[in-house]
């Protein structure tokens, strides 16, 4: 079951509400409404890429208020905010805690579905990854952690007598280990290998700049 | 206060007549005396004798109305300086006081042969004589011009203060009302793009295009509303007053308030009187003391921490002959002392404050005949005004 597209719209205005929600139907998207941001974080955790059009001004917990909720809540919603009146530090403000764009009331529609359309490549980019990330974390927690020094090393570039070295223990071992690592994290070269260090967030042993 | 002012002279002048029937030698200077204190105060006295044909008014009377030193005075002489306008009331005054032989006293204007119109305040009365028939008509009159002038000039002052502070509270609210009629123009484009966006994709449903339409109609009412509440509200010179109710008033400014509050991160609480009289007032005029009220203890709270930060509103009727309306905010509180103080011209604890707001709202309230009032309030203050329920026309009952 793969999830659709979803375009959730945060205003406390109804008209708005009403207005935006027909337009992103309009446009192919399913569409949510809310009449606050509290509403909206009551909603059950979507799967899918979400855009959020979320106006600045609300009462209770405003729009970026809720962008930073949502930061903490570790969730990948993209946002695109929409305000009656732009006034720059509040813009500035929402572009650097990573809104895909900042429009002004009453804005071109055209402008609107494409910054939506923008926000959700990014939510769908930012899926895939995480996805990527889970799963190279699922391999690597497999890894006993003799294994995991091990990988580390390979990583830092070093050969097996150089591990062996730094492990205090045979070139042999660190061969078995070596072999281990690989079938275990599904790989068969150390570029492979390197990669799935980073989309797993794996640092290797010491920093190469050290030796 | 012309009434005081009026009868003393009367009393005199009575006096005067008294002693001019005995022929006395110093009835001159005593008329003299008179005259030089008429002068200064704009009085004209006068006396008609009828059973000895004799006139007399004093010499300033003679200038204000115009009469020769020695033309002898009839009503008929009176009246034709009478403005034309207010001519009838006059005789039809003085007809009543000779029919009952009571004082008489009458407002007018007087339309001198230059074009002047000047305002005067007569009071006269018939002297009877011991047959019970008319022996005299005495009488004074006052120059009010300089007053009435002073008072209708006061009332354009404060008609053009009025306005020009609700100008300068439009300025404030500017940007709240920009958000306003943002958000039913924001749905009208949505909904018309969404509708051009439907028709592409095929022949429309019926339903969803009857409730688009409905929507951008009833949007576009409300930014229309909005834009005649903006124009009603700065309007110059709307006077009348019609029977409110307060509640409305309230709800009304809290709509145009909406978006200023929620920027200001204030709540507003309302506790209104589910049912209330209805007042007779200028309903613009109420608007702005509200709004003055609400935007005073916004400032107020500038420094309050934004958990606290709240206004309540509410309305209550007393004894069902006045209405209140009370704004309570929890920010620094009045200063100590003289309470009062802050609804005096020209003083304020803001620091870009010109200090009128307030003077203003207590004027207005005034003005409806009602009492404003501020106090301490354990964390912040409370600002209330009262207003007169309008009575009911009187029901009568049926035997």
């Amino acid at each position: 079951m793969k999830a659709k597209k979803l375009v959730c719209v945060v205003d406390d205005d109804q008209s708005v509400r009403r207005g935006l929600g027909r337009l992103f139907k309009s446009a192919g998207y399913a569409a949510e409404t809310f009449a606050s941001a509290e509403d909206y974080l009551a909603r059950e955790i979507f799967e899918g890429p979400i855009c959020l059009v979320l106006d600045v001004r609300m009462p209770g917990l405003n729009g970026l208020g809720l962008q930073e909720a949502l930061e903490t809540r570790g969730a990948c919603e993209q946002i695109v905010f929409i305000t009656g009146h732009g006034d720059v530090p509040t813009a500035t403000r929402a572009m650097k805690s990573g809104a895909v764009d900042f429009l002004t009331k009453p804005f071109d529609d055209e402008e609107l579905i494409e910054a939506v359309k923008r926000a959700l490549e990014r939510a769908q980019e930012q899926l895939r990854k995480r996805r990527g990330r889970r799963e190279a974390r699922g391999l690597v927690d497999k890894l006993t952690p003799r294994e995991f020094d091990v990988f580390r090393f390979v990583i830092l570039g070093l050969l097996n007598k150089q591990i062996a070295a730094e492990l205090h223990t045979a070139e042999k071992t660190i061969k078995v280990h070596r072999g281990r690592v690989m079938q275990k994290l599904r790989v068969t070269s150390v570029p492979d290998l390197v990669r799935i260090s980073q989309r797993a967030g794996v640092a290797p042993a010491r920093d190469a700049a050290e030796d | 206060m012309f009434l005081i002012v009026m009868s003393v002279p009367l009393l005199l002048l009575a006096g005067l007549i008294e002693e001019r029937s005995k022929g006395a030698t110093t009835l001159r200077e005593r008329e003299e005396r008179i005259s030089l204190a008429a002068e200064s105060a704009n009085l004209a006295f006068w006396s008609i004798n009828f059973e000895r044909k004799e006139s007399w008014m004093s010499d300033k009377g003679r200038a204000i109305f115009n009469f020769r030193p020695d033309e002898g005075l009839s009503r008929e002489l009176f009246l034709s300086r009478v403005h034309p306008e207010d001519r009838n009331a006059v005789d039809e005054a003085i007809e009543r006081a000779r029919a009952s032989s009571q004082t008489f006293e009458f407002e007018y204007r007087l339309l001198r042969p230059d074009g002047d119109i000047r305002w005067l305040i007569s009071r006269g009365r018939y002297v009877s004589n011991d047959d019970g028939g008319v022996r005299e008509l005495i009488g004074v009159a006052i120059d009010i011009t300089a007053q009435v002038r002073a008072d209708l000039q006061l009332d354009l002052q404060r008609e053009e203060m009025a306005r020009m502070s609700r100008v300068s509270s439009m300025g404030e609210l500017t940007a709240s009302l920009a958000h306003e009629l943002n958000q039913p123009l924001t749905a009208i484009a949505s909904n018309a793009a969404a509708g051009r966006r439907f028709l592409a994709q095929g022949p429309p449903e019926t339903k969803v295009f009857e409730e688009l339409l409905a929507d951008v109609a009833a949007d576009a009412r409300r930014a229309g509303d909005i834009i005649h509440g903006i124009h009603h509200f700065v309007r110059k010179g709307e006077g009348t007053r019609r029977p409110i109710n307060l509640n409305e008033i309230v709800r009304e400014v809290l709509r145009l308030l909406h978006s200023d509050l929620l920027g200001r991160g204030t709540a507003v609480e309302t506790e209104l009187a589910p049912s209330l009289p209805v007042v007779d007032a200028n309903p613009v005029q109420l608007q702005q003391v509200l709004l003055n009220l609400l935007m005073n203890s916004l400032e107020a709270m500038q420094s309050t921490s934004a958990a606290k930060r709240r206004i309540v509103i509410s309305t209550t009727c007393e004894a069902n002959s006045s209405v209140a309306v009370s704004v309570r905010d929890y920010g620094n509180g009045l200063p100590a002392g003289d309470v009062d103080k802050v609804f005096s011209h020209f003083y304020s604890t803001k620091p870009n404050g010109m200090g009128m707001g307030l003077t203003i709202v207590r004027s207005i309230v005034e003005a409806h005949g009602g009492k404003l009032r501020a106090e301490n309030v354990g964390e912040g203050a409370r600002f209330f005004f009262t207003l007169p329920v309008t009575r009911k026309p009187e029901t009568r009952e049926v035997a």
